[in-house]
């Protein structure tokens, strides 16, 4: 062939729109055929407009295809899809696959060291602008790759493990800047929101959530210099509204996490939200869900946002189902409480004042040995697992986590050093093998089935009132998805994945994928063949219509 | 490719530039040119550049963010080909080609055919970057047919430049090398 027949490729090439613009984020919804971003859009509502899937159809679907990584952890990612081709990752390795078919188009490998492994080798996931990908790795680096080749574009590192820091966050798009910021696991390393430019990974602006200095106000909130090492991690993506211009960021606990006897204060802005200029990094203002936390009730939930009546009109709201069991209506331009209501049982908290700052209970601080029982338990109400917010019924889901902790951890704190656990926290009691192999995940305490087991539930946001719930018996890690033709679906730790009918709860169908699901399932449509994705143990699978179907 | 070596007649010859130059024969009986390591290093890497932009090479190679994905990406291209295979490829580019460089064609169930660069080929399926460097992916029950380009996409350049400009674009690419 001539190279001047391919010339009019060239000329298409070069005005060929960049895959993942900020307006096909900001319209995500009117592009339901693909998964923009973590949590399908700047609302993070994951709910998809697509109903190909329907209520009377979904018990026909079937097995599509499987991917199997090369890594062996619990697959938490959720992926991206654009124009048909799906991007993950997991531990060292991004891929694109066909959303058909589940064939590679590329594999990225980038050798994660296995020794800036403090946890569970995991990522939530990707983040998509043109034609990159945005990869933050656990060993601290920011990589752009190209989503057409699979080559890197620029590696940069943000963060150093060695300081007890990690990336495992999907990075959020917001215009040309690539938002994260790093988490430490109880190493008490100071974390941060910040910005870094989408073509050359320059750092544009930074938020720490915790101290870096006694001049920041928020030192004033820990006692001495308890700041120093005040952790307040970043690891589950924010959200963007663009009529203000505003991104909202849960953080995690506060370090030493198990005991603050020398923290006295609210330890800002640990356990909180903050609202963030999108240009500047400026905090615009914060709520913070549980001050002074000796719990490690982490506020890393995914900030849902919405419209919803409100008394009698349309209130810009933010919903959030929180890990210390409260789910919260916050207007989202103010930052003003406006509701708080438990959707776990709960004992620590007997009420809110007028601004929505809790009352601790008393005789619920941690002790080092006999301490009391309190609900929820240290895993709390719920975690990082996505919620949804359907438009279509007007109800927030999430999975829920019914069960007590009896905070009897508490120890010394320890000498602080660079990458070294700084928990306060005595020796774990270890269960017994037979105990621990029982769990595919956490152990957590119940003493009946009535006082622990998971569930998805339904909450009214306009009262906190539960609508319906699907118990679970077994826990859920899993994240949910609702459609415009009501139907959620959403797994467990049982490795059950199911369809439910998002106005009722009702089971429609189910299939085990015997593992742990603990992603977030995304619905996506290649050629008008909608396909619905999860993850179960360290795979991922997608399911569909039978063809004649 | 198997080949052998003839003696050149420019060896000797009035151009230095072409003393460096042998001339070999490939199996299909195809002249082609190809260079010693003093070949780049002789060449005008600035030169080539240019000339590397002028005759339509972005069209379908990457360096850098620049030009198309759909051939092989020659970021770091002087890493891993040497001034002879550089030029060999110039001149002669379907001598010889890597796997994962084949161009390909699949002919839907209507009779469309869709060019492309091969990404992975298994018993049920195929995928390829294609000219508007979108990935594609064809289930093998769904198209009539599929089959490896002997004649790729990239033409020969042969007696488009000159000896001494086809020297210069591999003494750029020569250039071309990795940051590690």
């Amino acid at each position: 062939m001539d190279v001047s027949k391919l010339l009019p490729f060239a000329l298409i090439a070069a005005i060929l729109p960049a895959q993942v613009t900020y307006d096909s984020i900001l319209h995500a919804s009117r592009d339901p055929q693909n998964w923009l971003t973590y949590g399908g859009g700047y609302s993070s509502q994951r709910y998809s407009l697509l109903t190909g899937l329907t209520p009377d159809n979904v018990q026909n679907l079937e097995l599509k295809w499987v991917f199997h990584p090369k890594y062996l952890e619990k697959m938490e990612a959720t992926p991206i899809v654009v124009n048909g081709v799906l991007y993950t990752v997991q531990n060292s390795e991004v891929v694109a696959l066909d959303a058909v078919t589940g064939r590679t188009f590329w594999t990225f490998h980038y050798a994660v060291p296995r020794e800036s492994n403090q946890y569970l080798m995991v990522v939530k996931g990707l983040a998509m602008s043109g034609d990159r990908l945005f990869w933050a790795t656990y060993d601290g680096h920011l990589i752009a790759i190209d989503a057409k080749t699979g080559h890197a574009i620029w590696n940069k590192i943000i963060v150093d493990w060695h300081e007890g820091y990690q990336l495992n966050v999907a990075p959020l798009i917001v215009k040309d800047m690539v938002i994260l910021g790093p988490a430490t696991n109880e190493e008490g390393a100071n974390c941060w929101v910040g910005a870094f430019d989408v073509k050359t990974g320059k750092e544009l602006w930074r938020f720490y959530t915790a101290p870096m200095s006694a001049d920041d106000p928020a030192a004033k909130t820990w006692a001495g210099e308890s700041w120093k090492h005040g952790g307040s991690p970043v690891w589950v993506t924010g959200s963007y509204d663009p009529e203000t211009n505003t991104t909202f960021w849960g953080t995690g606990n506060p370090n030493a996490g198990w005991n603050g006897d020398n923290r006295a204060g609210d330890d800002l802005y640990s356990d909180s939200v903050v609202a963030l200029d999108a240009d500047t990094g400026k905090l615009k203002w914060h709520y913070q869900f549980t001050p002074h936390d000796e719990f490690d009730w982490d506020s890393v939930q995914v900030p849902v946002l919405a419209t919803i009546p409100w008394h009698g009109a349309p209130r810009k709201v933010m919903l959030w189902a929180n890990r210390n069991g409260f789910f919260y209506v916050l207007d989202r331009t103010t930052g003003k409480f406006l509701l708080g209501k438990a959707f776990v049982k709960q004992t620590w908290n007997v009420g809110f004042d007028e601004a929505g700052r809790p009352m601790k209970a008393p005789g619920i601080d941690p002790k080092p040995v006999s301490g009391p029982v309190v609900f929820p338990g240290g895993q709390g109400g719920t975690n990082w697992y996505s919620p949804s917010f359907s438009p279509r019924t007007g109800l927030f889901y999430v999975s829920t986590w019914d069960n007590y902790g009896s905070p009897e951890g508490k120890g010394p704190i320890q000498e602080w050093k660079p990458g070294g656990k700084y928990t306060g926290m005595a020796s774990r009691r270890s269960a017994s093998p037979t105990a621990r192999a029982r769990f595919r995940g956490v152990e957590v305490a119940y003493r009946t089935e009535d006082e622990g087991y998971g569930a998805l539930r339904a909450i009214d946001p306009q009262t906190g009132e539960r609508k319906w719930e699907f118990k679970m018996i077994d826990y859920t890690e899993s994240g949910v998805l609702t459609t415009a033709s009501n139907l959620l679906f959403t797994g467990n730790r049982a490795g059950n994945f199911f369809a439910l009918n998002a106005a009722t709860g009702a089971l429609l169908w189910h299939t085990n994928l015997g593992g742990t699901v603990a992603s977030g399932p995304v619905t996506y449509a290649v050629d008008g063949r909608q396909y619905v994705v999860v993850c179960g143990g360290s795979a991922m699978y997608a399911f569909g219509l039978p063809d004649s179907k | 490719m198997s080949s052998r070596k003839i003696s050149s007649p420019a060896q000797g010859g009035l151009d230095p530039l072409c003393a460096a130059i042998n001339m070999w024969v490939s199996a299909a009986g195809i002249l082609i040119l190809a260079a010693s390591p003093l070949l780049a290093q002789s060449g005008d890497a600035a030169k080539g550049k240019e000339l590397y932009e002028s005759n339509g090479c972005p069209t379908c190679h990457r360096i850098g963010q620049s030009g198309s994905r759909l051939g092989p990406d020659l970021s770091t291209i002087g890493d891993r080909r040497t001034a002879e295979r550089l030029t060999q490829s110039i001149v002669d580019p379907d001598a010889e080609v890597l796997p994962e460089n084949r161009f390909v064609v699949v002919t839907l169930k209507d009779g469309t055919e869709v060019r492309g660069r091969i990404l992975n080929h298994d018993a049920t399926s195929v995928q390829l970057i294609d000219p508007k460097q979108d990935l594609r992916s064809f289930e093998t029950s769904k198209i009539r047919g599929y089959k490896i380009l002997t004649k790729g996409l990239m033409p020969s350049y042969e007696k488009k430049l000159s000896p001494a400009q086809v020297t210069d674009i591999v003494a750029y690419l020569s250039s071309l090398k990795g940051s590690d």
